[in-house]
């Protein structure tokens, strides 16, 4: 009898330790899916800009071939507020650019495309340090978005 | 108890997945990614980087980047296919002293100026370092035990040097797993007693194929074949190659002397042909993508799925031979393999899984994400070793969903399938009649709408509701299964506390068949029923206007002119015939006529304000015909 009860007063702490254990561990996992839900919401925003931005570099490089001194023409001005639109709209979802040339080349931010010869006199530094930016890179709150592509002095 | 890990040490790519709950995860890296290029390298100042960043600094540090070492590893260095792969990779590499191969990166002591020799398993052990250490921290505990999966044609000295990798990134290696039979394990095919599966890999830069068996409780590795350098990456090329061709004859430009152009050329290659798997035709749009004299030059081009499936049809049929050969070196037929399973992202595209599928005469498994199905399967494996972790309690799901009949025909789901048991849920349900005193609740188990198409569990009458008008009454129906899948459904009224209940047994006691064939029902007449819902619906609706307006001239007495009293018993009368017809559209147009005349009396009213507070009638667009069921007022 009281080896009986022994027995069931150990499978009751074990029940009830389990109950505690699974109510906790659903507790636990709503903080988590909060926090996952944020992550995903997140990680969503993120998906939807890289998409967006090969249009953006698009537009840079747009900009890039419009002729010196014609900047003030009145389709190329517009289109410039077209660009600077699109800045201070990256700028509004706390989108910053990546600074490149001139900064020492780093795999976290940077991701190489090649390499300018010192020698030629095209690019100007030191070794290891971007010389040219090929495609931009965006940071979000700190976190990549997409690295910046770069030529790095030789 | 510390979990065993399941890694995917790949030649381009490793992944690295965990059993959480009792399923395989995949553990994203510090950079929030699934997957790991397996790439080493040196800096110039010393520093070692592994992953990403590594791939990133490739162009500035050939020399010392090191990829694709899984080549290499436990290999000889006298191996006709080290020397091949010697010519292909850009870092130097040597025999080393036991004839193995020995590969040269930086040294982090020196710097990258001073040369170094690793053996690959050393490089690989760096990889899988970080790979053990990021989980680690996503995780937030230890982890020392690791399952790590290599291709079924490893040698035995192959396998050792893949342990030892493991071993010097701190981790002791619970098994070396075949990549095929991780994929098996991912689809739980190793429960599959008897039978043989075909694995076709079309990873990015190789091509395994292994013909597998599973017998009492292991799985064999009866043939293997493949290529190693065909992949994904050629499917790449070609569309690269396709579009340069294009570009040169339309522009005069050869576009593969640019290489920034290269560069975007290989990126949009790529996006087209994955776009191309989910949809027909894509388009390659690169404005400015170089330059003349005469000013900028754009790239567009359209590519059909077609068009890219005859540019790399050879390819695939390539693949087709090489299964072919397998089975043929293991003396079986295409009729003799009972499962096939893909893996590797190149699968995605349909035409692939067409010639599969054409060959075996049956559907491959390719559910599970095919970058990721080896870590998940190793991530399995772990699982099956881990089993002392006891189970105490086992919890079952609702194979179906349970719910009662209301107002139509309608079967109102209470509580939705795959639902976890025990749970409890309840909802609030009212009268379709004025002066209703029972409600009949008729049990039902099913995925149809309509409750004639649903299974029957039982039904019960709760009676004593005081007379009310129709929607007053609040009706709580209960559904509870308990852990045993026990059912209990309890009806009470709210206001005179009255209750009443039923309890089913076996509730979840429909045979795995049955189950199946209710579900694939439910799929092929969703369409149809959901017609007869909406028309249900729709009818529903129009009742409740019709209660609605005939209260309203009731109880309008004099107040309104009989011009509009007229004309609102006209829209009536369309309504109620409306209401006969099979047509949705019929039936909610005269509904909202009737609603727009019946406003007109909203308007006359207030002018005239009645002496006593209006009995207005529940407004809402339930219920109203006659009958017993209740009306569901959710």
């Amino acid at each position: 009898m009281e080896k009986e009860i022994e027995k069931i007063k150990k499978e009751r702490d074990e029940y009830l330790d389990g109950w505690k254990r699974a109510k906790a561990d659903f507790l636990n996992y709503k903080k988590e899916e909060e926090e996952r839900i944020q992550a995903t919401i997140d990680f969503s925003r993120r998906c939807l800009l890289v998409k967006i931005l090969p249009i953006l570099d698009n537009l840079a490089r747009a900009e890039k071939e419009i002729p010196e001194g014609e900047r003030e023409n009145k389709v190329y001005k517009g289109f410039l507020q077209i660009v600077s639109q699109w800045q201070e709209f990256l700028k509004s979802e706390g989108i910053e650019e990546i600074e490149t040339v001139g900064k020492p080349f780093n795999p976290e931010l940077h991701e190489a495309v090649g390499e300018v010869d010192l020698s030629t006199g095209s690019g100007q530094g030191e070794s290891g340090v971007v010389a040219e930016e090929v495609e931009k890179g965006y940071i979000m709150n700190g976190a990549l978005i997409r690295p910046a592509k770069v030529k790095v002095v030789k | 108890m510390a979990k065993i890990v399941g890694i995917d040490l790949g030649t381009t790519l490793s992944e690295i997945a965990v059993m959480e709950g009792g399923e395989p995860k995949i553990i994203e890296n510090r950079e929030g990614a699934r997957v790991t290029p397996s790439v080493v390298a040196t800096t110039k100042s010393g520093e070692i980087l592994v992953g990403v960043q590594a791939k990133r600094q490739q162009i500035t540090n050939p020399k010392n980047t090191l990829f694709q070492v899984k080549r290499l590893v436990g290999r000889r260095f006298s191996d006709s296919s080290v020397q091949q792969d010697k010519k292909l990779l850009p870092y130097e590499m040597r025999e080393g002293a036991d004839g193995g191969v020995e590969v040269k990166m930086g040294d982090p002591s020196i710097g990258s100026g001073q040369g170094k020799w690793y053996k690959p398993s050393e490089i690989s052990a760096m990889v899988l370092r970080k790979l053990k250490q990021d989980a680690e921290e996503r995780l937030g505990e230890k982890i020392t035990e690791a399952i790590i999966t290599v291709p079924a044609y490893f040698d035995d000295s192959q396998r050792k040097a893949t342990k030892v990798a493991g071993e010097i990134a701190g981790l002791e290696v619970k098994r070396v797993l075949n990549e095929p039979t991780a994929a098996a394990l991912a689809y739980g095919l190793n429960k599959k007693k008897d039978e043989r599966i075909v694995v076709y890999d079309f990873g990015g830069g190789t091509f395994d194929i292994s013909i597998l068996e599973v017998s009492a409780d292991t799985i064999e590795v009866k043939a293997t074949g493949g290529d190693t350098h065909l992949g994904g990456e050629d499917f790449d090329q070609k569309v690269m190659d396709w579009l340069i061709d294009q570009f040169r004859k339309d522009e005069g430009i050869d576009l593969s002397k640019d290489p920034l152009a290269l560069q975007r050329l290989k990126e949009a290659g790529e996006k087209a042909k994955i776009e191309l798997s989910t949809s027909l035709e894509t388009e390659i749009n690169l404005p400015f993508v170089t330059s003349d004299a005469a000013g900028p030059k754009h790239l567009y081009y359209k590519l059909t799925r077609t068009h890219l499936e005859n540019l790399v049809r050879e390819y695939i049929d390539r693949s087709i031979e090489l299964v072919k050969q397998t089975l043929q070196e293991a003396k079986f037929s295409p009729q003799d393999i009972q499962e096939v399973v893909l893996v590797g992202g190149q699968t995605r595209m349909p035409a692939m899984q067409e010639a599969v599928r054409n060959l075996f005469g049956k559907e491959p498994n390719k559910s599970i994400n095919p970058d990721e199905v080896v870590a998940i399967g190793a991530a399995v494996q772990a699982g099956i070793m881990q089993g002392d972790v006891k189970d105490v309690l086992l919890l079952d799901v609702t194979p179906l969903s349970l719910g009662i009949e209301t107002l139509g025909g309608v079967n109102t789901v209470l509580i939705q399938k795959n639902t976890t048991v025990p749970t409890r849920k309840s909802q609030v349900f009212s009268t379709a009649a004025d002066n209703q005193t029972s409600v009949e609740v008729h049990v039902l188990q099913g995925e149809r709408p309509m409750a004639h198409d649903s299974k029957s569990l039982g039904r019960f009458i709760l009676d004593g509701i005081p007379p009310a008008p129709r929607g007053m009454p609040q009706v709580e129906v209960s559904f509870d299964i308990d852990a045993n899948g026990i059912l209990s459904v309890t009806a009470k009224d709210k206001a005179s506390s009255k209750s009443q209940s039923i309890r089913i047994e076996g509730s979840t006691g429909i045979s795995e068949e049955e189950v199946e064939r209710m579900k694939k029902e439910a799929e092929l007449h969703a369409q149809e029923d959901r017609k007869k819902q909406e028309l249900i619906e729709a009818r529903n609706a129009a009742d409740a206007i019709i209660y609605t307006a005939e209260k309203a001239l009731r109880d309008a007495g004099d107040k309104v002119g009989e011009d509009i009293k007229k004309e609102v018993g006209e829209k009536l009368e369309a309504l109620k015939k409306a209401k006969e017809s099979d047509t949705i559209e019929e039936i909610k147009q005269a509904g909202e006529q009737l609603s727009q005349a019946l406003q007109k009396i909203g308007a006359a009213m207030y002018q005239n304000p009645p002496a006593s507070p209006g009995q207005g009638g529940p407004s809402t667009a339930e219920g109203g015909q006659e009958g017993e069921k209740p009306s569901n007022n959710q």
